[in-house]
């Protein structure tokens, strides 16, 4: 196998001799920091996300409340930060809903498991996002313990609360915030612009292929 | 099941470019494509000078493709990722099929990869008795079909609505229905089942970031987070040529190729997976990477084919093309139709057979017009239809013609008997169909009308000047 390596390294010095162009320098992007909050929503609704204000951590609660779609019962996930173990433990959230929290970094196989069958089966998934693009209304999702991937995947509903703070104008903002940087990256940073989608039948517009039919966005101050 | 090798492509082309129901659903989704495509970009305010820096990216990085590898490969140990290489395409299925039966490996779920089918890894792995579910929903469509995919962006283009509720019908039993809704809901329901015991989710990468050992996959659908997310293993296989050098360069290409290809500013998921998941994190125990050059370091030792390693899969050169409006991609027999299928296919497949390809335009350059890195296709055509009447694969028959012709037009007694004999032919009224072996010409011509008067003669006659 390491020969495989050996040869197709030694091939590919070869072929070039090293020889071509040097990487056109990087100019980074302006970063425009006014109605962000505003472009973010437009770019959102345009691709058949909702956005919302939900005011402030104290409004949030109950603009989360009436984001979630209807009826109550059955079980919804969540991602394990303290933001959202604080807003679900309002009961205008928990009445008439069972809640299970993503698992933490102490998590064994048995909490995983359960993890994956509770997402598997629940009507709604709530996240935050740790960051946002403006210019194309693009969540940005980092994996780690408490911020756990099915949450925003498997439920039909997707809801992320998102503070107005980290929106940010466009990704090459984000990559000079993050910098090259692996760890920053986490090992799964994932963007979501609107809900799942498909084209493949006859180029006719689907909603809802594999991933979340719904993503809803409070933006809060 | 993508390499058709018991017919040519001007027998499969020659059929095709009279199906009319294949027309219909290919003008359909083209005229799509190409008119959100353009909506794209005219939006975007320096679209001209992104393509430029992106061209001037790939191919610097083309230059150095080696080391960006191997710190790639550095990047991606440190984080826990096993990375395996791959010379040719029977070493990757043999990589991947070695580590399935390993990991004893009974249900894979495959987001949508034309490497995977370039190395014919399905049916390898369906060998095993493993069960293989592609799940984006065109490569789905064409499974269930037993077909192979006909457009990289678009795999099922050449079905209509119709189609697929017939098909659904026969192979799923859902009751016939003319609602793409209903449709994708059956394979929503279909799959999640497969999605959540599967024990090996593969993979392709669109991009892949050495300096930090990203891979990024880009889609739509959710299918792809799903197959990287879910099973215990992740495999993402990647051609070798898919590397960009610095964080920052993906910044330019996840501005162009989803405006390119379905004519969108950002896909509806963008995945960067640098390394298996981390305590805490519900995601693969283990994360594989097959580097694969199966052709490609010989295309980069070609100066002048090198560009087509540029190439970022966006598919806007399928679209643009008219030879692939009228005959399909499955005329192609190849994973990679298209344009840029002609530049490849001869290189990953061979060019026994895939000869007939970079002959199979009229060199109109709407496929370089339309390619975000612009690759110069028309010109490595020409250098392919070169490389490939030199190495006795094609055009020995056009090259007999050629010499003939060239013998009779050298002398002036010849070229008379042969403008004579035209013009007898023509008012004998044959101008559309020569007999025997001339009739190859006049399949698709006319002869032209000989004039009124031969030029020698009228030259002759014409008053001598002042």
């Amino acid at each position: 196998m390491s020969d495989a390596r050996q040869a197709i390294l030694t091939r590919l010095r070869h072929a070039t001799s090293g020889e071509g162009p040097p990487l056109p320098a990087l100019s980074p992007r302006p970063q425009p920091a006014d109605r962000l909050v505003e472009q973010f929503a437009a770019e959102l609704r345009a691709v058949a996300g909702t956005c919302r204000h939900g005011g402030t951590l104290d409004t949030l609660a109950g603009a989360v409340a009436s984001t979630l779609p209807g009826p109550a019962g059955g079980t919804a996930v969540h991602w394990n930060t303290p933001l959202l173990n604080q807003l679900l433990d309002t009961p205008l959230l928990r009445d008439g809903r069972t809640w299970l929290a993503a698992p933490d970094a102490a998590a064994d196989a048995a909490d995983h498991a359960a993890w994956r069958a509770a997402a598997a089966a629940a009507t709604a998934g709530l996240t935050e996002a740790d960051y946002a693009l403006a210019d194309t209304g693009t969540l940005v999702l980092l994996a780690a313990p408490g911020q756990a991937r099915l949450a925003s995947l498997l439920p039909p509903v997707h809801l992320a609360v998102l503070s107005a703070a980290r929106i940010l104008p466009h990704l090459d903002a984000l990559f000079t915030r993050l910098g090259p940087d692996r760890a920053r990256l986490t090992p799964c940073l994932t963007f979501v612009t609107g809900p799942s989608r498909t084209a493949d039948i006859e180029k006719k517009l689907v909603l809802g292929a594999h991933g979340p039919k719904q993503l809803h966005v409070i933006v809060y101050d | 099941m993508s390499s058709d090798t018991r017919t040519t492509f001007s027998q499969r082309s020659r059929q095709s470019a009279v199906d009319a129901r294949l027309h219909r659903a290919l003008d359909h989704a083209s005229l799509r494509f190409l008119d959100t495509r353009a909506r794209a970009f005219a939006a975007l305010p320096d679209g001209e000078a992104l393509r430029d820096h992106a061209r001037a990216v790939k191919a610097s990085t083309m230059a150095h493709l080696a080391e960006h590898l191997e710190r790639l490969e550095a990047e991606l140990i440190a984080a826990g990722a096993v990375v395996h290489w791959a010379e040719s395409a029977a070493q990757a299925r043999d990589l991947i099929t070695n580590l399935a039966r390993a990991r004893h490996v009974r249900t894979v779920v495959k987001g949508k990869s034309m490497v995977t089918e370039e190395i014919g890894l399905n049916p390898a792995l369906e060998a095993l008795g493993i069960e293989v579910f592609e799940t984006d929903l065109g490569e789905y469509i064409v499974q269930l079909a037993g077909e192979p995919p006909s457009h990289i962006i678009s795999p099922a283009i050449h079905k209509s609505q119709a189609d697929v509720a017939a098909l659904f019908h026969r192979r799923l039993g859902i009751p016939l229905t003319d609602s793409a809704e209903v449709l994708t809901e059956a394979a929503r329901v279909r799959l999640r089942g497969p999605f959540c015991t599967a024990d090996l989710g593969i993979t392709g990468v669109n991009f892949a970031v050495a300096e930090t050992g990203t891979l990024v996959v880009v889609e739509n659908e959710g299918n792809a987070r799903l197959s990287l997310s879910l099973p215990r293993i992740h495999i993402a296989v990647m051609g070798i040529e898919k590397i960009l050098p610095r964080l920052a360069d993906l910044d330019v290409f996840l501005r162009l190729l989803p405006r390119s290809a379905t004519g969108q500013k950002f896909s509806a998921y963008v995945s960067c997976v640098s390394g298996p998941r981390g305590r805490g994190d519900d995601g693969p125990d283990e994360l594989h990477v097959v580097l694969l050059d199966n052709g490609r370091t010989e295309l980069l030792a070609d100066p002048v084919l090198r560009e087509a390693l540029s190439c970022i899969r966006c598919g806007a050169c399928l679209n643009a093309c008219p030879v692939f409006r009228k005959v399909g991609g499955h005329a192609y027999a190849s994973p990679y139709p298209g344009p840029i299928g002609a530049l490849l296919s001869p290189q990953f497949q061979g060019m026994q057979q895939a000869a007939e390809l970079p002959f199979a335009s009229s060199l109109c350059g709407a496929c370089r017009e339309i390619c975000p890195v612009r690759i110069e296709i028309p010109r490595l055509l020409l250098h392919w239809r070169a490389r490939l009447v030199g190495a006795g694969c094609a055009g020995q028959t056009d090259g007999r013609w050629m010499r003939l012709w060239s013998q009779a037009m050298r002398q002036r007694w010849s070229y008379a008997a042969l403008s004579a004999a035209a013009r007898l032919a023509t008012r004998i009224g044959r101008r559309h169909r020569l007999p025997g072996l001339l009739g190859g010409w006049t399949r698709y011509r006319d002869l032209p009308r000989p004039a009124p008067q031969r030029f020698r003669h009228w030259w002759s006659q014409r008053p001598p000047a002042r």
